[in-house]
């Protein structure tokens, strides 16, 4: 089943065109990875895609339906989006600000129950966090803050998971680990992932799919095996790329 | 109302730095104790504020008073003329205290107050243009309120204009629009009659003595706080940036403007009973932020009691401190407030570091 589909999309910021003419469909059990260089529009087709930007002209469709059609909380139990900051300007604890996951799950005037809490402790054990559940937010590290807004985004429990720049500020162990749990998550549950990456390598580990936004009018999209070719990948970065053959998959230098 | 959020969990665990910078609410006896100490609080200083003033009245004497054992002057001096205005106190100490609280999550800036995107300035034009006119009473507080609503338009207007609504591009306007006030404010003291700028002055610094009607603004901090209630939740993920919210499922632009509106109109209601009153709509929801977190479901009750108590006693040591004399009780709000903030601020600085 589709869950993400766009039909003739144009989407452009004030001076800059990001797609013309997007047609692309993202499947449940797929796990699509974003390249492209700086400022070329990745964080701008999430957001169009999540509805938090409008798009110029062209169909989105999520899960089926139209996304002008769905209704904010209802996108928001599907769909879960890992924005590249954090805003934190007044003090919350770990665990308040992971319980804010749950929001779409509860009525008007209802306040959270014993389940919600499970899960956001699980979520919070997920990223390794439950020692902290009453640390100060403003009191954390970079990598810290990108492992809670992950705990937060799993509490909120998405099918479809749009991930801006999910390996940020996380040291080695954590972008293998926490990639792992996020692709793991959605294989288990047949949902399906776009995450911007600026590593090729990590996303051919991780993604079954790829997107390449090369220039707006030229984003190649299809499984890894068709889309990262050494001339596409030498058009994107605008460099020409080495291709180390591997038994377990190849790997990608700069030349 | 929401019910608030109480982990069931309560073992604490240890962690080396952070935790515990406030009083964490983790029952609901714990609750029930913070409300209750909260409603003393509030009953103390009202008592408190009712006894003091140039006429001496005893506790005793009070609650005969208000157990209809006693009709005399006193009680005339109680029930008509202190009454209202220590009850005008908290009302309007309530309603900065809101505005404040939903100024800070609309702009995103801990710094914000109810009167930084000028509706105090818009007011105060009107009002002292209403004194040179040389009209008083109610007419003076609607000609606030006019002003004030004036500014609202004004500032929503101007912000809108570029077609994007950032917090920072109303934070800009509204102190823009503020400062254009602020200079007419000036002018007009520069120009009015040596006789009327001392009231003029008593009104821009805020003062009690001009309330009028009780069950306006009593009916417009209730209405308020039922709907801010309302909405409590959804204030504690914008405080996380309007994106993060829309994503989680708020939807941001009703609410958006929704925060706006009603900030504006309990600060225009507070500043039509009571002038400018200083500080009390900066501090008291800031205050509440260093001791029990930004949880708005505790935070907007919590910051409306203490509010309204810190003006009601700010107000009564306005009048007695250089009795018979009366000062402006927005001199006592900050000078409550300074100090009392800059002990708390530095009070968690300490604690964090640890």
């Amino acid at each position: 089943m589709s869950l993400i589909q766009t039909h003739k999309l144009f989407v452009s910021v004030p001076g800059k065109k990001i797609c013309s003419n997007l047609d692309f469909v993202a499947a449940s059990g797929e796990i699509w990875g974003v390249l492209g260089g700086n400022g070329v529009g990745k964080t701008s087709l999430l957001n169009v895609i999540a509805g938090l930007q409008d798009s110029d002209s062209g169909q989105i469709n999520i899960a089926g339906d139209l996304l002008q059609n769905w209704k904010r909380k209802a996108l928001a139990r599907k769909l879960g989006v890992l924005f590249q900051d954090s805003v934190d300007t007044f003090p919350t604890s770990v665990f308040e600000t992971a319980m804010m996951g749950r929001y779409p799950y509860l009525s008007f005037l209802a306040s959270e129950g014993a389940r919600d809490e499970e899960i956001v402790l699980n979520a919070l054990r997920d990223v390794s966090m439950e020692t902290m559940r009453e640390r100060q937010v403003n009191t954390l590290s970079g990598g810290e803050r990108r492992r809670l807004a992950l705990a937060t985004l799993m509490a909120q429990e998405p099918s479809l998971w749009l991930l801006d720049e999910p390996t940020n500020h996380l040291d080695l162990h954590h972008q293998i680990s926490l990639l792992d749990l996020i692709t793991n998550r959605i294989r288990e549950k047949q949902g399906c992932a776009l995450m911007v990456l600026h590593d090729v390598n990590l996303l051919n580990r991780f993604c079954t799919h790829a997107m390449l936004m090369i220039a707006h009018d030229r984003i190649i999209c299809g499984s890894l095996k068709e889309v990262l070719s050494d001339s596409n990948l030498a058009d994107l970065y605008q460099h020409p790329v080495r291709r180390i053959k591997n038994a377990e998959g190849d790997y990608f230098f700069p030349e | 109302m929401p019910v608030v959020y109480v982990p069931t969990r309560r073992k604490k665990k240890n962690s080396p730095r952070g935790e515990n910078n406030k009083f964490m609410i983790r029952s609901r006896g714990q609750l029930i104790l913070l409300f209750g100490a909260l409603f003393l609080l509030a009953l103390a200083c009202i008592s408190l504020s009712l006894v003091s003033g140039s006429i001496d009245i005893g506790f005793s004497q009070l609650i005969k008073i208000f157990l209809g054992e006693d009709k005399g002057m006193q009680a005339r001096i109680i029930m008509e003329l202190r009454l209202p205005r220590v009850l005008s106190g908290f009302i309007v100490g309530g309603l900065l205290s809101l505005a404040g609280a939903l100024m800070q999550v609309l702009l995103k800036n801990p710094l914000a107050e109810p009167y930084v995107l000028g509706v105090s300035g818009g007011a105060s034009v009107f009002a002292l243009l209403a004194m040179v006119a040389g009209v008083a009473g109610l007419w003076l507080n609607l000609a606030a309120f006019s002003g004030a609503l004036l500014s609202i338009a004004m500032v929503f207007g101007l912000a809108r204009l570029g077609g994007s609504w950032s917090p920072l591009t109303v934070l800009l306007t509204g102190i823009v629009v503020a400062a254009g006030w602020g200079a007419v404010v000036s002018f007009l003291l520069a120009v009015s009659p040596a006789a009327q700028i001392h009231g003029m002055l008593f009104w821009l610094m805020g003062d009690l003595e001009y309330s009028s009607n009780l069950t306006v603004a009593a009916s417009v901090l209730i209405s308020g706080f039922i709907i801010t209630m309302a909405m409590a939740r959804n204030l504690n993920l914008m405080a996380r940036g309007e994106q993060q919210a829309a994503a989680l499922g708020v939807a941001i632009i009703k609410h958006r403007y929704s925060v706006y509106f009603l900030a504006s109109m309990l600060t225009a209601t507070a500043v039509m009973q009571a002038g400018n009153i200083g500080f009390i709509g900066l501090i008291v929801p800031h205050l509440v932020r260093l001791l029990i977190g930004s949880d708005h479901r505790l935070l907007l009750p919590v910051s409306l009691l203490l509010g309204g108590s810190l003006l009601v006693i700010a107000d009564a040591l306005a009048r007695i401190i250089i009795s018979p004399q009366q000062l402006p009780v927005g001199v006592l709000t900050a000078m409550i407030g300074v100090p009392l903030f800059l002990f708390l601020l530095h009070k968690s600085k300490l604690r964090s570091l640890q």
